[in-house]
C-alpha cells in the first residue's frame, strides 16, 4: 500500500486527479462537504469540468452503496478525530460566512508565523557549506529530511498554499514527487534528458531511455503549472521533439502500457550571454 | 477506519479470487448505473460485467500496490471499474443508446407526482454537490447568479459575500447598491462590478468580467447537469427553476433582515 499521505498520488501526470483523488472528493460530497479535502484538490475541481464531472459520475455510483458513518471513514473520520470539525448537519460549509471567517484568518496568521519561527529556527542551525540551498531548492523549500520532526510534522498537518504557478520556473510540488522515483519503474533506464537540464530555446531536445519488453511508450510534457504540453507516442526509445516555445520549468514523464515508468525535469531559457 | 474497509483490504491481500467474487455487487450496481443513464444497452449487460471481471483480474496486484488507504477501497475500486467501462465503450466505439427511458417506465410502479417529486429531489441533491465543487468561489457565484435570474438576494447572502467588511460599510453598500431592484440585466452586472471592485478594493472588473466569470461557471453547472454523455436537457431556463427551488430549499436565510431603517436606493 501506498504512503496514505502522499500528495502526489492524488494527482495524474497530466495534472488532473488520479482515481485516488476522485474517489475521496466523491466521497466528500457524500459526507458533507470538500472542506477536509487537501487544499491543492479542492482548488484544482473548483476550475476543472473534467474533474467535476468524473467526482459526479462517482458520485452517483457509490449512492445506492453502504458507507461508513464519518467518523468510521480512514480519512475523514481521522481528520474530525485531530480537531477540523466537520461543518453543522444540514448546513453547507459556506467559505465566507462572517463568523468563520475571523477564525480562519487568526488561524491562518498563527499558522504562518508558527511556520516561519520554526524556518528560523532550522535555518540557523543548518551549516551552510551542507545545503547549497540556492542551487538545489529556487522555491526556497528546506528539504524535509533537514527539518526537525516538529517542522516536518507542521508542515504535513498543515500543508503550504500551492504557489502561484504562472511563475513559470516555479517548482510544482506535486510533479515534484511524481518524478521523485517512487512511481519509476525498476528495470527503466532513463538516458536523456539527465536530471534537471537546462536547454536553449529554439534547440531541439532529444528524449531517449532503455525499457525492456513493451511494444510502445507514450512521452507526455508538461508546464510547471501541470498544463499539457506534448504528448506523443513512440516504439522507438527515443524521441527528439523541436524545442517548446516558451522558457520555463518543464516535466516529462514516460509510461509503458499506462503505467508510468519514469519521469523527470528540464528548464528552457534564453542562451547565455 | 471501519470493520468493513478493513475486511475488504485483507481480503483483497490474501485472496484475491474471494474479493473478486465480492465485488460482483459493486460491479452489478455500476454497469446498471451505466444502463440506467443510457450509454449502454441492457443487451450488453453480460458482455461489459465479463470485460470487466478480466480487466479487474489482471489489474488486482497493480491496485493492491497503489491503493492509498486514504478512501475506501470500495470506492475506489468504483471509479476503477467506472474507467473500465468507458474504456469497454471507446474500444466498441459505443455511442449514447437513442431509446425511450423504458428502464424508468417499467421499473416504476409509483404514481407520476411521486416520481415527478422524487425526480426534482434527486436533481436539487445532484446540484447542491455540484455547488459545493465550488468551494471557495461557491458564495459569489451563487450570489451572482441569483441577481442575474433575478431571484431576491436576502441579506444574509449579502453578508456572505462581503465578510470582512465592519457592519457599518456592510449597511452602506447594501443601500447603494440595492441589488434587487428592478433593472436591465447590463445594470444588474453593472451594480455587481461595481459591488466587486469596493468589496476587492480595485478597479478592474468590469460588467462583462462579472458576466463572462458568471457564464463560465453556469455552462459548467448545466454540462454536469446534462451529464457525459449527455442524458438530460437543462438550459438557461430550466436551470431557473431548478436553481429558484435549489436556493429555496437548500440556502435558506437563517433569519437575519435587512437593516429596516436603511433606504433603498435605486
Amino acid at each position: 500500500m501506498m504512503q496514505a499521505d502522499d500528495i502526489s498520488i492524488l494527482f495524474k501526470p497530466d495534472g488532473h486527479l488520479s482515481d485516488h483523488a476522485v474517489a475521496l472528493y466523491a466521497e466528500a460530497l457524500h459526507y458533507s462537504g470538500p472542506d477536509l479535502l487537501p487544499p491543492a484538490v479542492v482548488s484544482h475541481v473548483e476550475d476543472c469540468l473534467d474533474c467535476k464531472a468524473a467526482i459526479m459520475d462517482v458520485v452517483e455510483l457509490i449512492q445506492p452503496q453502504d458507507l461508513p458513518a464519518i467518523v468510521d471513514h480512514p480519512y475523514f473520520g481521522k481528520a474530525q478525530k485531530s480537531g477540523n470539525a466537520e461543518p453543522p448537519a444540514g448546513k453547507p460549509a459556506r467559505s465566507g460566512r462572517g463568523g468563520y471567517m475571523f477564525l480562519r484568518i487568526a488561524a491562518g496568521l498563527l499558522i504562518v508565523s508558527a511556520i516561519s519561527m520554526l524556518l528560523m529556527v532550522v535555518i540557523k542551525n543548518i551549516s551552510p557549506q551542507k545545503t547549497p540551498l540556492s542551487r538545489q531548492d529556487t522555491a526556497g523549500n528546506i528539504p524535509e529530511q533537514q527539518m526537525p520532526d516538529t517542522a516536518t510534522r507542521i508542515l504535513k498537518q498543515n500543508p503550504p498554499e500551492a504557489p502561484l504557478l504562472a511563475e513559470s520556473f516555479t517548482a510544482n510540488p506535486a510533479l515534484d514527487k511524481l518524478i521523485s522515483g517512487q512511481t519509476r519503474a525498476w528495470n527503466a533506464k532513463l538516458i536523456s534528458p539527465r536530471s534537471e537540464a537546462r536547454y536553449t530555446v529554439g534547440k531541439a531536445i532529444l528524449f531517449q531511455w532503455e525499457y525492456p519488453d513493451t511494444a510502445g511508450f507514450r512521452l507526455r510534457i508538461l508546464n510547471n503549472a501541470g498544463k499539457l504540453q506534448l504528448e506523443q507516442e513512440t516504439k522507438s526509445s527515443s524521441l527528439k521533439i523541436s524545442s517548446l516555445e516558451k522558457n520555463g520549468l518543464y516535466y516529462w514523464f514516460l509510461s509503458a502500457d499506462d503505467d508510468m515508468i519514469g519521469g523527470g525535469k528540464f528548464t528552457i531559457g534564453n542562451p547565455e550571454p | 477506519m471501519t470493520a468493513q474497509n478493513d475486511q475488504d483490504i485483507r481480503l483483497l491481500n490474501e485472496n484475491p479470487a474471494q474479493f473478486l467474487v465480492k465485488y460482483q455487487e459493486v460491479i452489478f450496481i455500476i454497469v446498471r448505473a451505466f444502463i440506467k443513464s443510457r450509454t449502454l444497452r441492457e443487451s450488453e449487460y453480460d458482455d461489459v460485467v465479463q470485460y470487466v471481471n478480466e480487466r479487474l483480474w489482471t489489474r488486482l496486484q497493480r491496485i493492491r500496490e497503489t491503493y492509498n488507504g486514504q478512501s475506501l477501497l470500495r470506492t475506489y475500486i468504483s471509479v476503477v471499474i467506472r474507467n473500465m467501462v468507458i474504456e469497454h465503450q471507446k474500444e466498441h466505439q459505443l455511442h449514447i443508446v437513442e431509446e425511450p427511458l423504458e428502464y424508468y417506465e417499467t421499473q416504476s410502479s409509483k404514481p407520476a407526482d411521486q416520481m415527478v417529486r422524487m425526480v426534482i429531489r434527486q436533481e436539487l441533491e445532484r446540484l447542491d454537490k455540484i455547488m459545493k465543487t465550488f468551494h471557495s468561489s461557491r458564495n459569489k457565484f451563487e450570489f451572482c447568479l441569483k441577481v442575474a435570474y433575478r431571484i431576491p438576494v436576502s441579506y444574509e447572502d449579502y453578508l456572505q459575500v462581503t465578510a470582512g467588511l465592519p457592519p457599518r460599510e456592510q449597511q452602506r453598500l447594501w443601500s447603494k447598491f440595492n441589488l434587487n431592484a428592478l433593472i436591465e440585466e447590463k445594470d444588474q452586472y453593472r451594480r455587481l462590478s461595481e459591488l466587486f471592485n469596493t468589496l476587492e478594493d480595485q478597479n478592474t472588473r468590469t460588467r462583462d468580467s462579472i458576466r463572462k466569470w458568471v457564464r463560465y461557471r453556469l455552462d459548467m453547472v448545466i454540462q454536469l447537469m446534462n451529464g457525459t454523455p449527455r442524458n438530460a436537457h437543462y438550459n438557461d431556463e430550466t436551470m431557473q427553476i431548478l436553481f429558484e427551488r435549489y436556493f429555496s430549499e437548500y440556502t435558506k436565510a437563517e433569519g437575519i433582515n435587512s437593516p429596516a431603517e436603511t433606504p433603498n436606493m435605486v
